[in-house]
């Protein structure tokens, strides 16, 4: 499904450079993971290599079928187009309906009234609700999701869940969330990142035991992979 | 006769009552084994209420002798040891067997106490005091823990179901049936109506550009009706001052270009041009979100930003010539196509130069600062404010190195009938042209490793 190919890439964490693939080779087979880390704020760059979004320096990442884009982030929803202009502008690039994907969104999401509106004004559980209900309107043959999915008991959440179920059935997704519960409700696997590779772990209970979910950490330099305190105190 | 028979029937009745009773209670009396018998349905059901217990307890206390703390305790431990058997019969683990032991140890311990300060237990109606104080917590305490275990049990299923592979089903109320019909009805649409291989869709296509192009022109829209009417007013200002300087010191003609138009026609290239360099720079950043959809990068948003923008000069051209010719300042173009072409070809120079402060952009965040500044030194030498052919011949070459001056009297030479550039020329500019595409190109792409969503 993804294949990684002599790849070598970089990124900044923290207004750092730093690696995160070495001339990495990893295939990952059609499957549902859940991402896995000591160094949870690497995740957001493994997740936009593995979603075709970053661009490696070396090498090249294969992935054969269509790719969501990380579902769920809302730094989409963000500026002073109106939801129905992001509904257009993901029903355009994907060849779909407008009207029918603009039905759909509306349909699903608790405040319908915040659609018509620029995204700048949305509340933070709007913009959240609108990012989710965007990822369900193409359909993908890998699904990736950047985000903890929704989970408050709510209508939103039960539909969209409801949905989702249905849209994931012999699909494959890879999941970066902080809930473990998430975790286990979604992926079969873990999908293990460390030390500038990727690895595929099949007991994902005993993977969530060994990663303890954590948010990414704003400290400098406290991950293993990095470096220890020392280091980030010599630099600044 | 029938009452009789129904006598004989209760009769009956009742010895099997007794006969059973004493068979699992044998060693207590036989009253006590008959309600040690009845207390075994209050632990086999699943209702959570106390009532029965307390019913039971309070009927058989009141029929059996109890005056003494050790006849109470007799009926008492009747009473628990039915519960228990009840319990050995259902489930002896569950939590209800647990809630269950608790009531019946809690209204024990309240009515003994009622008993022992020597409130009337035995009346009708007699409720012990803090009744529901003591036993509303052990229902609560019981329900959340029914619930955390029906959780647990979900999720179990779920994950079984996830690794086999299987789809799980999320139930939904009654209420929401109907939405969740229509939406997976809307879906089955929006996918059927799909065309035939959906699969590229995530790659940069022409349909990228397009969908890019549609959402930037609504972002030109939602721009504040100041900043749309700036497009107009800024070229009109620098005319202005141009004009002015000319007409001040007498000059009402250069080289057969009447001054407005000269002035107007150069300003107005200008502004299009530092527009387009600003926008498509300032989207490398700005715009970064859009970098989430694997069909755009930042060159696209770039450049699709740029041409909206160079799009917007359209109707600004138009109004200020057409209201300019009516007003008696500006005269029409001679050649309309050539004016188009030279427009086009100084717009494309801006995203091109646009792109490439864009890519620097990228590596060094600041860099944009200093594109004004840069854009003000090359007006100076871009033939906005004279046309090279005013010059000195010794003068001339400070200012044709640049492509865009050539651009620029090229596109008055278009504009002018009797104007005809003698010093531009268009080999020279479409050569420094490809090498700005061409430095574009590369820095777009030498920068994208380091071009990530935000």
């Amino acid at each position: 499904m993804i294949d990684l190919i002599d790849v070598s890439a970089q990124t900044e964490v923290y207004g750092r450079d730093v690696a995160l693939f070495t001339e990495t080779n990893f295939y990952l087979p059609p499957g549902r993971y859940a991402l896995l880390s000591k160094t949870p704020e690497y995740h957001k760059a493994v997740v936009d290599v593995l979603a075709g979004l970053h661009q490696p320096r070396q090498g090249r990442v294969a992935i054969a079928g269509s790719v969501s884009w990380p579902i769920g982030r809302s730094t989409l929803v963000r500026g002073k187009a109106t939801g129905i202009d992001l509904i257009n502008l993901v029903a355009d690039l994907y060849d779909l309906d407008r009207g029918y994907a603009g039905d759909v969104v509306t349909m699903l999401v608790s405040r319908p009234e915040y659609v018509a509106q620029p995204l700048e004004s949305w509340p933070p559980p709007a913009r959240q609700e609108f990012t989710f209900a965007l990822g369900l309107i193409p359909e993908f043959d890998i699904y990736v999701i950047d985000a903890p999915i929704p989970f408050e008991e709510s209508r939103f959440t039960r539909l969209w869940q409801a949905l989702f179920e249905e849209r994931l059935v012999g699909k494959t997704l890879i999941l970066s969330s902080i809930r473990q519960k998430q975790m286990l409700d979604y992926c079969a696997k873990g999908l293990i990142y460390g030390r500038a590779t990727l690895s595929i772990e099949h007991d994902l209970e005993q993977c969530i035991e060994r990663f303890p979910a954590r948010p990414a950490r704003e400290e400098l330099g406290v991950t293993s992979d990095v470096g220890g305190y020392d280091d980030g105190e010599v630099l600044f | 006769m029938a009452s009789n028979e129904d006598r004989i029937a209760k009769w009956r009745e009742r010895r099997e009552a007794e006969r059973a009773a004493r068979e699992a209670h044998g060693d207590l009396p036989t009253e006590l084994a008959l309600v040690a018998a009845r207390a075994e349905d209050l632990a086999t059901g699943s209702s959570e209420d106390p009532e029965p217990i307390f019913a039971l307890t309070m009927e058989v206390l009141r029929r059996l002798p109890s005056a003494t703390i050790g006849d109470r305790r007799a009926v008492f431990d009747a009473l628990a040891r039915g519960i228990e058997r009840g319990i050995d019969k259902a489930d002896p683990h569950s939590d209800y067997a647990e809630l269950r032991r608790r009531q019946l140890r809690t209204i024990v311990r309240l009515v003994e106490g009622d008993a022992r300060a020597g409130l009337p237990i035995a009346e009708p109606g007699y409720q012990p005091t803090g009744f529901e104080d003591a036993l509303d917590p052990l229902v609560k305490g019981y329900l959340r823990r029914r619930k955390r275990t029906d959780e647990t049990e979900a999720s179990m299923a779920r994950r079984k179901a996830v690794l086999a592979g299987e789809a799980y089903t999320i139930s939904v109320p009654a209420d929401e049936e109907a939405d969740l019909l229509f939406l997976r009805e809307r879906l089955a649409l929006l996918d059927a109506m799909r065309g035939p291989r959906p699969g590229r869709h995530d790659r940069p296509n022409l349909r990228a550009v397009f969908a890019l192009l549609n959402y930037q022109f609504v972002l030109l829209k939602s721009e504040s009706r100041l900043a749309l009417a700036w497009t107009l007013i800024g070229p009109a200002v620098l005319m202005g001052l141009l004009a002015t300087a000319y007409l001040l010191t007498g000059i009402h003609s250069i080289l057969n270009m009447d001054v407005p138009t000269f002035a107007m026609i150069g300003a107005t290239s200008w502004f299009m041009l530092r527009n387009v360099i600003f926008r498509t720079t300032a989207s490398f950043f700005s715009q970064r979100t859009m970098l989430t959809f694997r069909a755009f990068n930042p060159a696209l948003i770039g450049l699709t930003q740029g041409m909206i923008y160079m799009l917007s000069y359209v109707p600004v051209y138009l109004a200020l010539i057409i209201v300019g010719h009516i007003a008696g300042l500006f005269t029409l173009p001679s050649d309309i196509p050539s004016v188009v072409f030279w427009i086009v070809c100084i717009g494309l120079s801006g995203l091109a130069i646009g792109t490439i402060f864009g890519s620097i952009s990228v590596v060094w965040p600041y860099f944009p600062r200093f594109a004004p500044v840069i854009e003000r030194a090359l007006q100076i030498v871009s033939s906005v404010i004279l046309v090279t052919e005013q010059l000195p011949a010794d003068y001339r070459p400070y200012l044709l190195w640049s492509p865009l001056a050539h651009a620029m009297q090229l596109l008055r030479s278009a504009y002018f009938e009797g104007y005809k550039s003698e010093d531009a020329s268009p080999q020279y500019f479409f050569i420094g042209f490809g090498v700005l595409v061409i430095v574009a190109v590369a820095a777009q792409w030498s920068v994208r490793p380091r071009s990530v969503p935000l």
